[in-house]
């Protein structure tokens, strides 16, 4: 799996994807993960499938005493079905998810490691010297769903607002907006059941100061492609399942 | 740091495998040293002469390094994989065990049985396929310890021919220190690495 450093400052964001083991057929994803000396926080580590790949590669950048905090953007597989295998490699870590998933993420075992439940208005944490904003993005496209904002690092985590189909071994970043536009038509106007949510959002994320918006699926967006996604993003008419 | 018993095999291998991407950055870098002491040594003529072949043997170990490592760090992710793998069909053995102690009617509990036994099956044949990985890597860890040993003794060597450099002695000598410390560090992963190797050995060898 391939391993990017996204910000390197008192502390590091490294992104993980790309990877070339997954079985076929199982979407690509990009996992986060903030390192913070003797702590780091892991963003949706991803599906079961994966599993292997993720804790070999995240081992290459800490020690497995460090990763004491997880982070389900809500409930899907491919965010956190992994969340079994993780239980035993972290016993003493937590996992900070949507109030609303609790009882649904359980399902993916759940012995050792503490669930501290998300409320909806968000939350904020610190590591050691990083400070992360649990973001409400409720229906975008979970009805219990959070992204990460780090003020710091201009940073936002964005879960699967501004992700991508993606053919294997592409780029981690997006070079020309226009031509990713394709990538990402479907996967919105499908997958994101709301226009008010994502309107309010928008209203909301405007407000950041962000220089990367970083996805689970696809590129992340740097500088100018992350307004010109809020652009896109805003005249797009999502929920198309039900015309 | 030696690894604690009470974690799960898969997470010893690739913890494994995590240190020795670590030790492939120092042998990339010991192979950057070695190549700048081969310009000097080019550059330096008579007086340095004697340092291009402990410059090429430094290089040439650096780069037996980098291979090694590589198949001993793809070797411990394929054995974490499979203790995965494991650990998911321990799982559902586990689940059919508590699913057959639920069921009263005998031919249903036959049914469930039948689909344990290839599962035990699929467990035994991982286990197996976790001790062949073992015995490689084992293989593979002494096949780099005896290199990096070599290295070590040609690193002392340098020392006296970089003295004999005149105007070069200084940048000789720098690199010579750049090149130890990183066998050092090399032979210092190793050391850990088969430590931790030992404890998934005598882990696997436990089931």
């Amino acid at each position: 799996m391939k391993s990017t450093v996204i910000y390197n400052g008192k502390y590091k964001w490294v992104a993980f994807g790309r990877d070339q083991d997954k079985p076929e057929k199982i979407i690509d994803t990009n996992q986060y993960m903030v390192i913070d000396g003797s702590r780091s926080l892991l963003m949706d580590p991803g599906g079961i499938e994966i599993f292997s790949s993720m804790l070999a590669s995240v081992l290459r950048h800490t020690d497995i005493d460090s990763i004491t905090d997880l982070f389900a953007s809500h409930q899907d597989p491919d965010i956190i079905s992994s969340l079994g295998l993780w239980d035993e490699a972290l016993p003493s870590a937590t996992l900070h998810a949507p109030w609303l998933w609790e009882g649904f993420i359980r399902h993916f075992g759940l012995s050792n490691i503490k669930y501290n439940a998300l409320p909806d208005e968000g939350l904020s944490m610190t590591l050691n010297h990083a400070r992360l904003v649990f973001v409400p993005a409720h229906y975008l496209h979970s009805s219990g769903n959070f992204h990460v904002y780090d003020p710091e690092a201009r940073i936002l985590m964005s879960g699967d607002v501004g992700a991508a189909l993606e053919s294997p071994g592409a780029s981690m970043f997006v070079s020309d907006f226009d031509e990713h536009i394709p990538k990402m038509k479907l996967f919105h106007e499908r997958w994101m059941p709301s226009n008010k949510a994502k309107l309010d959002w928008i209203d909301r994320v405007r407000k950041l100061d962000i220089e990367y918006m970083a996805p689970q699926h696809g590129r992340i967006f740097k500088g100018e492609a992350v307004q010109q996604f809020l652009n896109w993003f805003e005249q797009l008419d999502v929920g198309t399942a039900i015309k | 740091m030696s690894v604690q018993s009470s974690q799960p095999p898969f997470v010893l291998a690739a913890r494994l495998a995590g240190r020795l991407y670590r030790m492939l950055e120092t042998a990339r870098s010991m192979s950057i040293s070695s190549s700048n002491a081969k310009c000097i040594s080019i550059r330096g003529g008579e007086k340095t002469a004697g340092f291009k072949p402990i410059t090429e043997f430094i290089s040439d170990m650096a780069k037996d390094t980098i291979s090694i490592s590589s198949k001993i760090n793809a070797t411990a992710l394929q054995f974490s994989i499979t203790a995965v793998m494991e650990k998911r069909a321990l799982s559902a053995l586990h689940s059919f065990h508590r699913a057959n102690q639920r069921i009263e009617d005998e031919a249903k509990i036959a049914d469930v049985n039948l689909l344990m036994q290839p599962l035990q099956q699929k467990i035994q044949a991982l286990r197996e396929k976790q001790c062949g990985y073992c015995k490689y890597l084992e293989n593979l860890f002494d096949e780099i310890t005896q290199r990096i040993r070599a290295a070590r003794i040609i690193v002392t060597n340098s020392r006296t021919e970089a003295s004999r450099a005149g105007d070069y002695q200084t940048n000789l000598f720098s690199i010579a220190d750049d090149l130890e410390y990183c066998s050092q560090s090399i032979a210092d992963e190793i050391k850990i690495c088969k430590r931790n190797l030992e404890e998934l050995t005598q882990m696997i060898g436990q089931q």
